[in-house]
């Protein structure tokens, strides 16, 4: 139960939504965008987060899209994880996605959510880290479409009262080879998945032209994915064993320690798991 | 003639109501009087409070009042009081409540919580028995000694300490037993509280009548206890307080305790008696209301090298958090029962109940058995293998048998304490254990660990239950008894119990689900997997009354001695010539003859029991008798273990218990299978997390994990019968058992599979990763 009382708008248009939020703003109503809401009420009622105001975006008819497009597949910020998962239009983010939470839970969480969130795993923009996507933003100035490497760092960088709207990625990435896997505090967590959890590290990898990207979720204390490592990672003369141990060098933070594993712990399973991710795609 | 009763599955007589959903449990009762109280509690595990300021949230609309500790001079407990009902001068343990708000509406209830300003001068916390008993340890209750012992001669604190509870076991000489030892084992043990997670969070309903009477609607395994303990704390006439109980969502011990009562009528006395509902939000239910034990041990095992245990020396310390409650009985009842089921002449056991800034402790499914049943398994494990012998054979070696004596220096026999031997040869084929303990199979290891269990019951001396049967005008029976249903089938059981003493199909028998302690007949409490043993003795004893009472109509109606007749099928017939009968429906509420004349009236069986021969534990020896029988079994786990990154998927898990009498055969499995779940569960991943300052840090379902069921492996349970001689046609209470082991199983299976001494719980991957590589915390 939250322990307050708030405004619920739902608008049906983009315009709507970012002149209800900067309205909202003005009147000094703290006011969220959601999509799910499983967050929203999560952090509500442990009195963690008090927005006076907030914005449901799934009335909004381009933030449900889920389509093949001119090549491109849009996917809508409010599409939920099962959506996704159930129509296997990027396998990998049915991967990434579909080891968020429990069923129930992502029959609820939107992939905005998702990547918008304030828990620091935030699985399913491994996926879009790893396959050069753009993102549609909207804000007061209208749209900007921006590649993923520019939109996020850390987190995604959004303005004060920006939306995300849409996710476009080119359609023939979604065939490319991957591997995606998670292990949790209590072990690994098979796909479709068998175990709930934070993850200790959750990857992806997508080969294209011989080339592996890579992102990871749980190693710090924000998803990424690293030029540097992927250089490393790609090394042409370099044995698999070489390029693990050199990994831990290119990291873009310390390793996280928290309830889910120690950062020694991390640093294990990761190693363990690129040796199997590097098998795996170099065959 | 359809006769159902025992040693038949039948379904649940509520499973329909509860596969619906339209089956009621406590806050699904609703009504427009009702006022909600929220709970403001610690943000600290130990600390002053220097002051509760109530002030703004006094303003927040629908508030009707706020509570705080400091207005009440009440310490509570049922074994020694030493707990103030909300926080009162200090906190001990974060989550403790300290005060409550009471609102028109629960959000306003909670919203106005938010708004309690609580002012903390923060004190030494400590963290862990260990630190609780070290020289120079900040102490927990500076007034220990003058607490008042409601029991005194089953608890013994030691003032000046941390310690609550000392209990000593000191069976033959340890020092021969030494002398008499080729090999000699030790092993340290270190166990986490965790928490009972059932599906319906802890909750109470209280309103306080004008005329003095004041109802209480709660979830709860002891109904009679919440009458005699708001009786006692408020000074009121027993006949003033009515409990009521409805089906209840999962307690496994946790719903023992009386907490949430004692603060619902608080809350309802500040708001002039109005009926008010407190409900614990899952957060509160982890943190703030009692969870399971702790446990540190230490266990040294002396055996020859035929294998033959001589000796085990034992210190057991259990974290029962910042509150006796039942944290004492428990360590006792570790205490009974400390060597596991083995032939030991020479024991020597002390248990300690430790004080710490935890959340206090309850009983918990198994009573504390499945914390210390792992370190004796694990020290078992580590004997054979310094012996070179097969942990089965070990076992088997060593097993109880009748003639031997307890650790308290019972003599056993056959009838109270079952057959072991016989679970261990069972169980041997059911895992396949000939297979081998540890096989490399391609790049996994298939392993397996055993473990057994032994339990038994740990109540007042003086325990009771009664039993009422009245008979409907179609001949149908009600069955009215005091245990609470739980979940564990209960009621179905005493139904079958009945039926098969009546030769009575059991869908002829409606058992009053609800208990209400103004009509139920009493039964001391849903607990210690004693309902079907005392009750079912309560019920047999009402049934012979009934039968009594039906024969002696019948006879005058037949025309015959009552001798000469018997009870069957709904009728009451001429045992030489079953022909010659008259319906039950015809007598149980008085005989009508042809015209008019009519004799006898309703029919009313009643029947009891009261526990018999229990004996306290004496002071210095441990010696003493403190349930009436044991139930014995074996236990196993097979996990397949990935020897590079240590994660392991669990493959099987298997219980072979002796039952005395499987009364439901689909419904003991069930309750067996339940146990091993739960166990699995605990000792893979469950553990309450505590921070540096005793801050719990995964008081959640998002951070505490449960097994699922996609992770559940397949279950295998097989029963043996050795009958209980004073038991209901011969069973023992089976229901919490299927715990007990499992952990221990499974640590002897990770163990063998990774080659390392894994000693602790959660075995999560990374603990094994840890005794791997000696990395330390």
């Amino acid at each position: 139960m939250i322990p307050f009382d708030f405004e619920y708008h739902k608008p049906t248009s983009l315009a709507e939504a970012i002149e209800l939020f900067a309205q909202l703003t003005e009147q000094g109503k703290e006011p969220l965008y959601y999509g799910g809401g499983t967050e929203t009420i999560s952090f509500s009622r442990l009195y963690q987060l008090f927005p006076r105001a907030v914005i449901d975006i799934k009335g909004i008819p381009e933030c449900n899209t889920l389509a093949y497009r001119e090549g491109k597949l849009v996917i809508g910020a409010a599409a939920t994880l099962s959506q996704i998962q159930a129509s296997n239009m990027f396998p990998l983010l049915s991967w990434c996605g579909g080891r968020v939470a429990d069923h129930t839970i992502r029959n609820k969480i939107t992939l905005g959510g998702n990547i918008c969130s304030r828990i620091p795993y935030r699985e399913a923009i491994l996926a879009l880290l790893v396959s050069d996507c753009e993102l549609i933003i909207w804000g007061q100035q209208g749209q900007r479409r921006v590649p993923i490497g520019q939109a996020y760092n850390q987190a995604l960088l959004l303005e004060q009262g920006e939306l995300l709207v849409q996710i476009v990625l080119d359609q023939e990435i979604t065939k490319m080879p991957f591997v995606s896997m998670k292990k949790t505090a209590d072990g690994l967590v098979n796909y479709p998945q068998d175990r709930i959890g934070y993850p200790v590290v959750s990857a992806a990898a997508l080969k294209k032209d011989d080339q592996i990207s890579f992102a990871f979720s749980g190693l710090c204390s924000f998803p990424f994915r690293s030029r540097e490592l992927e250089t490393l990672l790609n090394h042409p003369s370099l044995s698999l064993p070489e390029r693990v141990k050199r990994a831990v060098q290119c990291l873009p933070s310390n390793i996280l320690t928290d309830m889910s594993g120690s950062a020694a712990y991390r640093e294990f399973v990761w190693q363990n798991m690129l040796t199997a991710m590097l098998q795996d795609l170099e065959g | 003639m359809q006769t159902v009763g025992i040693g038949v599955s039948v379904p649940r007589k509520e499973s329909q109501d509860k596969v619906t959903g339209i089956a009621k449990y406590n806050t699904d009762y609703l009504s427009p009087k009702l006022l909600y109280a929220w709970l403001v509690t610690s943000l600290y595990a130990h600390a002053e409070i220097k002051s509760i300021d109530t002030s703004e949230a006094l303003q927040v609309s629908g508030v009707q009042a706020v509570i705080t500790g400091n207005s009440y001079n009440l310490l509570c407990g049922s074994i020694i009081e030493d707990r103030p009902p909300l926080a009162k001068e200090k906190v001990r343990y974060f989550g403790e409540p300290l005060a409550v708000v009471i609102a028109n509406r629960e959000a306003e209830a909670k919203e106005a919580a938010g708004k309690v300003k609580v002012e903390y001068n923060p004190l030494p916390v400590v963290n862990s028995p260990s630190a609780a008993l070290a020289t120079g340890a900040p102490l927990l209750h500076e007034k220990l000694a003058f607490y008042k012992r409601v029991k005194p001669s089953e608890i013994f604190p030691l003032p000046g300490t941390n310690i609550a509870q000392h209990i000593k076991i000191r069976k033959g000489d340890l020092e021969k037993g030494w002398q008499q030892s080729e090999v000699i084992v030790e092993s340290s043990f270190s166990l986490p509280q965790s928490n009972h997670i059932a599906m319906e969070p802890r909750n109470a309903i209280a309103e306080i009548k004008p005329d003095g009477k004041v109802i209480i609607h709660t979830s709860t395994q002891a109904p009679f206890d919440v009458q005699k303990m708001l009786s006692l704390y408020f000074k009121l006439d027993e006949t003033q307080v009515i409990v009521h109980t409805p089906l209840v969502g999962g307690g496994f011990g946790g719903k023992t305790a009386v907490q949430l009562e004692i603060i619902a009528y608080l809350a309802s006395q500040a708001v002039a008696g109005r009926p008010v509902k407190l409900v614990a939000s899952r957060e509160q239910d982890m943190t703030s209301s009692p969870g399971h034990l702790g446990l540190d041990a230490q266990v040294k095992v002396g055996a020859t090298k035929a294998g033959i245990i001589k000796a085990m020396e034992i210190t057991y310390q259990v974290d029962i958090g910042a509150y006796v409650d039942s944290g004492s009985q428990m360590t006792r009842a570790i205490s009974a029962d400390c060597t596991g089921p083995y032939k030991i002449d020479h024991v020597w056991c002390d248990a300690y109940s430790v004080y710490t800034n935890h959340t206090y402790v309850t009983a918990f499914r198994g009573f504390g058995r499945l914390s210390y049943v792992f370190a004796i398994e694990r020290t078992l494990d580590k004997l054979a293998f310094a012996l070179g012998m097969d942990p089965f054979e070990l076992r088997l070696k060593n097993a109880l048998t009748p003639d031997a004596t307890t650790p308290t220096m019972v003599r056993l026999n056959k009838s109270n304490l079952g057959d072991l031997p016989a679970c261990l040869t069972k169980i041997k084929d059911l895992i396949n254990w000939d297979e081998g303990v540890r096989r490399e199979i391609g790049p996994k290891v298939i392993a397996k660990g055993i473990s057994c269990l032994w339990k038994t019951s740990s109540s007042p001396p003086n325990a009771g239950s009664g039993a009422i049967i009245t008979i409907n005008v179609d001949g149908t029976l009600n069955l009215n008894v005091g245990t609470v249903e739980i979940g564990s089938g209960s009621k179905t059981s005493l139904a079958q119990i009945l039926a098969e003493k009546l030769k009575m199909d059991v869908s002829k028998i409606n058992v009053v689900m609800e208990v209400n302690t103004e009509i139920s007949p009493k039964h001391w409490k849903t607990v210690a997997s004693m309902t079907n043993f005392m009750v079912g003795n309560a019920v047999l004893d009402a049934a012979e009354d009934l039968v009594h009472q039906l024969t002696n109509i019948a006879g005058i109606v037949l025309r015959c001695p009552p001798e000469v007749l018997e009870v069957g099928g709904g009728r009451v017939y001429l045992k030489e010539d079953p022909d010659i009968y008259i319906e039950i429906k015809e007598i149980g509420n008085g005989y009508q003859y042809p015209g008019g004349n009519s004799i006898g009236g309703q029919i009313i069986g009643r029947g009891n029991f009261i526990m018999q021969h229990i004996v306290n534990m004496d002071k210095d020896t441990g010696k003493g008798r403190l349930g009436p029988a044991w139930a014995v079994g074996a236990q196993a786990v097979e996990v397949a273990f990935d020897p590079v990154n240590y994660t392991y998927q669990i493959l099987k898990a298997a219980t072979v218990i002796d039952a005395g009498k499987v009364l439901n055969p689909k419904g003991a499995r069930g309750v067996i299978i339940g146990g091993m779940c739960m166990g699995l569960g605990y000792g893979s991943r469950e553990h309450c997390l505590y921070g540096a300052g005793g801050k719990r840090e995964n008081p959640q379902l998002r951070t505490y994990h449960l097994m699922r069921f996609g992770e559940n492996p397949t279950y295998l349970v097989d029963f043996v019968e050795t009958p209980h001689i004073i038991a209901p046609y011969g069973l023992r209470g089976i229901a919490e058992h299927g715990i007990i082991g499992i952990p221990a199983a499974l640590a002897n299976a990770l163990s063998a599979a990774a080659q390392v001494e894994l000693n602790q719980t959660p075995l999560t991957p990374e603990a094994i990763w840890r005794a791997k590589k000696g990395v330390s915390q």
